[in-house]
């Protein structure tokens, strides 16, 4: 009887094991899941400061984070951004008519599943799809006024919270197919982002600390000291792929868009403060 | 008790194994019969060192085109160079790096369908999952 019970223990046990592995979880789920790991791993670091990244880790750096913020280097890219922003296209329009609000307080709904397009749409994407709209060449995606106009809306977003509907059916397997990039191996390094970002967040990588996944997404775009200039998220994402020696993708790649919206949904509810500073 | 579990588990690792070597020998060609690329190398062989070059150097790029087309995500940064450094040593008649390289070309190819099948399976054990 005592064997019986035994094996019918076990065969339960990896029964349910395995529905475990099949199983998907969904993105409210694994937020809450990433919230409780870095709370448990720093006990001490309140949710809302991860909106500052690596920063949050070390004390001098922060220090002159704060400096820098105080006469940000991003302060004229936001002033141009606001008058290109305001200028009109060559039919009259400008980029307030693309947008929800007239483009103002929306940046931390950017990621987001775009249901009429069937795919993610960033909000430099948005913004070169509004000038396609009205009759504009496209602008790039890197050292272009497109940034500028980028870091004045994001400005009109500062202090609101990043938001984003539970997504479901296509959107879903977007969000599935952008956290699987960030689990996957990948160059020559055979890293994934989760071994910098998650692992080993705030452990020295040479001279560099590692931002954590919680707070990737809410401050973009940044200006670099390293870049000395604006750039974007997926600029980063294309070092981050250099830096494991695997090809980066092009600029709004399918793969990045979906990463980045895995990456906005794991940081729904915290506080949306771009542009910021990094080094 | 504790001898009936240790029993039950020794004797599911027994079957696990089992099962785990008959998936390896299930892959091993069976006895007698040459694996195609042994009769496709000993072909090659014959070949003069030029032709075999060439023709390695082709099917090297081969296999990682028609990986790049469905796996873009997952290749590595620095294969076309080699790629390329691999078509300046044919130009040359550096035969023997050709081949050299051109076998380095295929040893990455198979590692980045590697690292495919690894995220396939694999990518939730780097995730924190609930």
């Amino acid at each position: 009887m005592i064997r019986l019970l035994t094996f019918v223990s076990l065969l339960l046990l990896g029964t349910v094991s395995a529905w475990a592995q099949t199983t998907d979880t969904t993105p409210a789920e694994d937020r809450e899941a990433l919230r409780k790991f870095f709370q448990s791993k720093f006990p001490d670091i309140p949710l809302d400061a991860y909106k500052d990244g690596a920063y949050i880790f070390d004390p001098k750096a922060r220090a002159q984070f704060e400096e820098i913020e105080e006469f940000p280097p991003w302060e004229f890219d936001v002033e141009e951004g606001e008058e290109l922003f305001n200028t009109p296209f060559k039919n009259g329009k400008t980029y307030a008519d693309c947008f929800e609000n007239g483009g103002i307080g929306i940046a931390q709904k950017y990621p987001l599943w775009d249901e009429k397009r069937q795919e993610v749409v960033t909000l430099p994407y948005a913004i070169n799809l509004c000038r396609e709209a009205n009759g504009e060449q496209p602008l790039p995606y890197e050292k272009s006024d497109l940034l500028k106009v980028q870091a004045y809306m994001a400005y009109t977003s500062r202090g609101k919270r990043i938001e984003a509907p539970e997504p479901t059916g296509k959107a879903l397997e977007a969000y599935k197919k952008g956290r699987e990039y960030y689990y996957s191996k990948r160059g020559q390094l055979d890293m994934t982002c989760a071994n910098c970002h998650l692992q080993h967040a705030a452990s020295r990588l040479r001279y560099e600390l590692p931002g954590p996944l919680l707070g990737q997404t809410t401050h973009w775009p940044v200006y670099r000291s390293k870049w000395e200039e604006l750039g974007d998220i997926q600029r980063r994402y294309k070092e981050c792929n250099k830096q494991v020696r695997a090809k980066d993708l092009p600029y709004q790649a399918e793969e990045y868009r979906n990463l980045q919206y895995y990456m906005h949904l794991m940081d729904v509810g915290l506080e949306f403060n771009g542009p910021s500073s990094r080094k | 008790m504790n001898k009936t579990i240790l029993m039950v588990t020794l004797l599911t690792s027994l079957f696990l194994g089992a099962c785990s070597s008959g998936s390896d020998n299930a892959q091993t060609p069976a006895a007698g019969s040459a694996p195609p690329e042994n009769s496709q190398a000993a072909e090659s062989a014959r070949l003069p060192l030029s032709e075999q070059a060439k023709q390695a150097l082709e099917q090297a790029i081969k296999h990682y085109e028609d990986f790049a087309r469905q796996h873009r995500s997952f290749l590595w940064r620095d294969t076309e160079l080699l790629i390329a450094q691999t078509k300046e040593a044919l130009q040359k008649g550096e035969f023997d790096l050709v081949l050299q390289s051109a076998e380095k070309v295929e040893k990455e190819v198979r590692l980045m369908q590697g690292q495919v099948e690894f995220a396939k399976k694999n990518w939730r054990k780097f995730m924190v999952n609930p």
